[in-house]
């Protein structure tokens, strides 16, 4: 077969970080930055002090992120446009970043259901099936052989601008994305040859713009930095992030973050569900189900029109039966409620973890699709204190120029005119902990805090002469571990027989500048200076697929067996007094 | 070694460093240099004064406004934060970057602080309040100069034998 070589994407079992990324005709180029969105994509590259957004052949900076599998080669929205009739035959795969690594029992999954495409589910915490329609067959695909394609053809439409081999890249994701859905992205950068240098998420890309353009302001002007505060609103298709982040002298620091898997499809989605609603309130699910995707494009342009508009028209014809709605900027807020509470209590959410009066906010940045929804712009002003909106920073562009930055930076590029003398202190989107004392989840690195992070803490066994104990690793808030993300798990074998509560085994999390989790166990016995077997040191997420039945599993197996049980903090008694 | 510096001593005496903390890449003596980190064991019978204050680590004195904290922090992180140094010293800088941040988090959050400050009392560590012949009798003449130039190990133990609570 003649395919290109741009073309090819390595097998999804594989993993390859990109061996010729060490390369020094590599490491001299700037890592490109890529906003690899629900529904649009974009590449960008720090080149000539500035960052160049790349556009493809046909002169587009965002290109539709969806992957039609047609004939022998798949192509991406990337290089070539895809009509909305082929988008809604099913032979297009589209939302793959919001499937990333979730398994079949997630919520998120079912509401992509009513998609063209095939999304199969058991139900059982496997990952789902997801087919595209080629020649009348569903033909199976992964979300992240989706996103390689398109990463692949990003990549190549970038060498063809740039004029050399392209091969590391800084990524932008949802900040509610888990630790696994990101070892997925980075398995689908893999499979398209490339190198992730970091993957950050949205917002704080966005806060890294700010604080460079606070930055040259300031040189421009006074000279020194003054510290300012701004919140970060980023609502897309699929995600909405808030951030806010205190910058100054071209240090920004993330002050707070926080994410939900919540965006424009859904609001789309209910919209269509009213309208069917009205329309056909006997229909046969089937038959509605058909109905809902080829109305979806309509109702899509319905709500861009509300953007600007106070209501607007729908009209189409689908199987013979036409519908005619007059649709109102108050109706489609009104369908909407529950996602523009959801938007709002991130934001205060965002403000009462960074501690922060509204009164000590400079800037609001509203940026993606989703911001320009009115209801959404006057949601987050208002949450803000009746703050304007930041202008002077495009919303759809803004978090691939940070990614761009980023990568520049991450590269080692120096700026002689010192545009790039920055630092984002990133901070933790999820607690990182283990489970203890059944299912108590103790947080040992907190949300919100700085990366890089360590820490340790001690626990002790749960019986007496206890010589195994299970570390199970969690990601996330609630107080329950079963309710957090699993990340992995592992023994420690090998502890002295004693009673219970005599071992001493220290835990510690370590989170370094590449957000790269590890996490390392020792056991010591209180008379022995020390660890009385080898340390253990074990890099998260271990999980693959089907982790939805791990946890379950270990629970049936070991029960409470192999427990630990927290140890607090020897009291200073006093040495010096 | 790291484990026994303060951040902001090195701040000071950035060119000691990298010729005396140089060390090689091999594995082995990455992982001891690591475990030796950890400040293992971590146990009542290790010795508490090996633990500098949070104070010094941010190279304040415990009077420091937040905004002092807050820019403190700032410039310590465009030293040390592992983004800003090269690929071979990222390791130790991470550590000392912890070191910082964690100071910071305690520090910058009011209540945290003061619980912090209150639990310092109780053992008597509390910094810059009682001038000895190694500080300056104001602490505003130079503000950094309570952070013990040498080792603070030797400072610490001061404290303790010194029983001046």
């Amino acid at each position: 077969m003649a395919e290109p070589s741009a073309y090819t994407v390595a097998s999804d079992g594989e993993n390859n970080p990109g061996e010729e990324a060490q390369s020094a005709s590599a490491l001299a180029q700037a890592a490109v930055g890529i906003d690899l969105g629900s529904s649009f994509c974009s590449v960008a590259v720090w080149r000539d002090s500035g960052v160049e957004v790349i556009a493809n052949p046909r002169g587009m900076t965002r290109m539709q992120s969806y992957v039609l599998f047609k004939g022998d080669i798949p192509s991406s929205g990337v290089s070539a446009s895809i009509m909305d009739a082929e988008l809604n035959s099913g032979s297009a795969i589209y939302l793959a970043k919001c499937l990333l690594g979730r398994v079949d029992t997630d919520p998120v999954v079912e509401l992509y259901k009513s998609s063209p495409f095939l999304i199969q589910t058991l139900g059982i915490g496997a990952r789902p099936f997801i087919g595209a329609l080629v020649d009348g067959v569903w033909r199976s695909t992964t979300p992240e052989e989706v996103l390689a394609i398109v990463l692949v053809q990003l990549r190549a439409m970038a060498e063809a601008q740039l004029g050399y081999a392209v091969r590391t890249a800084v990524l932008t994701m949802p900040s509610s994305f888990s630790r696994f859905q990101q070892t997925r992205l980075e398995r689908a950068c893999a499979m398209a040859g490339l190198n992730v240098l970091r993957l950050m998420p949205e917002p704080t890309a966005v806060a890294l713009l700010y604080a460079q353009e606070q930055q040259q302001s300031f040189n421009d002007n006074m000279g020194s930095g003054i510290e300012k505060n701004v919140l970060i609103f980023n609502a897309g298709a699929a995600f909405c992030d808030v951030a806010i982040a205190a910058t100054a002298g071209g240090v920004s620091q993330i002050r707070a973050l926080a994410g939900d898997s919540v965006g424009g499809y859904a609001m789309v989605q209910n919209l269509v569900n009213y309208v069917l609603k009205e329309y056909e309130p006997t229909l046969d699910e089937q038959i509605l189900s058909r109905i809902s995707v080829q109305l979806r494009p309509v109702a899509e342009g319905i709500m861009h029109a509300l953007s600007t508009s106070a209501n607007a028209v729908l009209e189409c014809e689908i199987d013979g039966r036409k519908m005619s709605k007059n649709i109102t900027r108050d109706e489609f807020e009104h369908v909407n409620a529950d996602i523009l509470k959801r938007y709002e209590s991130l934001v205060l959410q965002c403000l009462q973890k960074a501690q922060m009066n509204v009164d000590n906010l400079d800037d609001v940045i509203l940026v993606g699709g989703c911001s320009n929804i009115p209801a959404v712009r006057s949601l987050v002003l208002k949450a803000c204190g009746g703050k304007q909106a930041y202008k002077g920073i495009d919303p759809l562009l803004a978090a691939v120029k940070g990614a761009a930055m980023e990568g520049a930076i991450a590269s080692g590029i120096t700026d002689p005119s010192g545009k790039l003398d920055l630092l984002t202190i990133q901070a933790m989107p999820h607690s990182l902990g283990f489970r203890i004392s059944g299912d108590e989840f103790l947080p040992v690195l907190q949300k919100n805090g700085a990366i890089p992070a360590r820490r340790d803490v001690l626990v002790t066994t749960s019986h007496d002469n206890q010589s195994e104990a299970l570390i199970v690793v969690y990601e996330g808030e609630s107080k329950k571990a079963s309710e957090n993300h699993l990340l992995g798990f592992f023994k420690v074998t090998g502890i002295p027989h004693a009673k219970k509560g005599i071992p001493l085994i220290n835990i510690c999390m370590d989170v370094d500048a590449s957000d790269v989790l590890r996490v390392v166990v020792g056991v010591c016995m209180p008379d022995i200076e020390k660890p009385v077997v080898p340390l253990m040191e074990v890099r998260m997420p271990t999980i693959d697929d089907g982790h939805g039945w791990c946890a379950e599993a270990i629970q049936s197996k070991y029960g409470s067996l192999l427990d630990l049980n927290f140890l607090p903090p020897p009291k200073h008694s006093g040495t010096s007094a | 070694m790291s484990a026994t510096r303060s951040p902001a001593d090195l701040s000071s005496a950035r060119s000691n460093i990298h010729t005396t903390q140089s060390r090689s890449s091999v594995d082995t003596e990455d992982r001891r240099e690591r475990s030796r980190d950890w400040q293992w064991p971590r146990f009542p019978s290790s010795n508490p004064e090996k633990k500098r204050s949070l104070y010094e680590v941010l190279g304040l004195p415990s009077e420091a406004t937040e905004e002092e904290i807050r820019n403190s922090y700032r410039k310590l992180a465009l030293k040390f934060h592992p983004d800003r140094v090269a690929p071979e010293k990222r390791d130790e800088y991470t550590h000392l970057f912890c070191e910082i941040g964690a100071a910071y988090e305690i520090l910058a959050d009011c209540r945290a602080r003061s619980a912090y400050d209150a639990s310092q009392k109780l053992v008597g560590f509390r910094t810059v309040l009682r001038p000895t012949s190694s500080m300056p009798t104001n602490p505003h003449e130079n503000r950094n100069a309570h952070v013990p130039q040498t080792t603070t190990r030797r400072y610490g133990r001061r404290w303790e034998t010194e029983k001046c609570w």
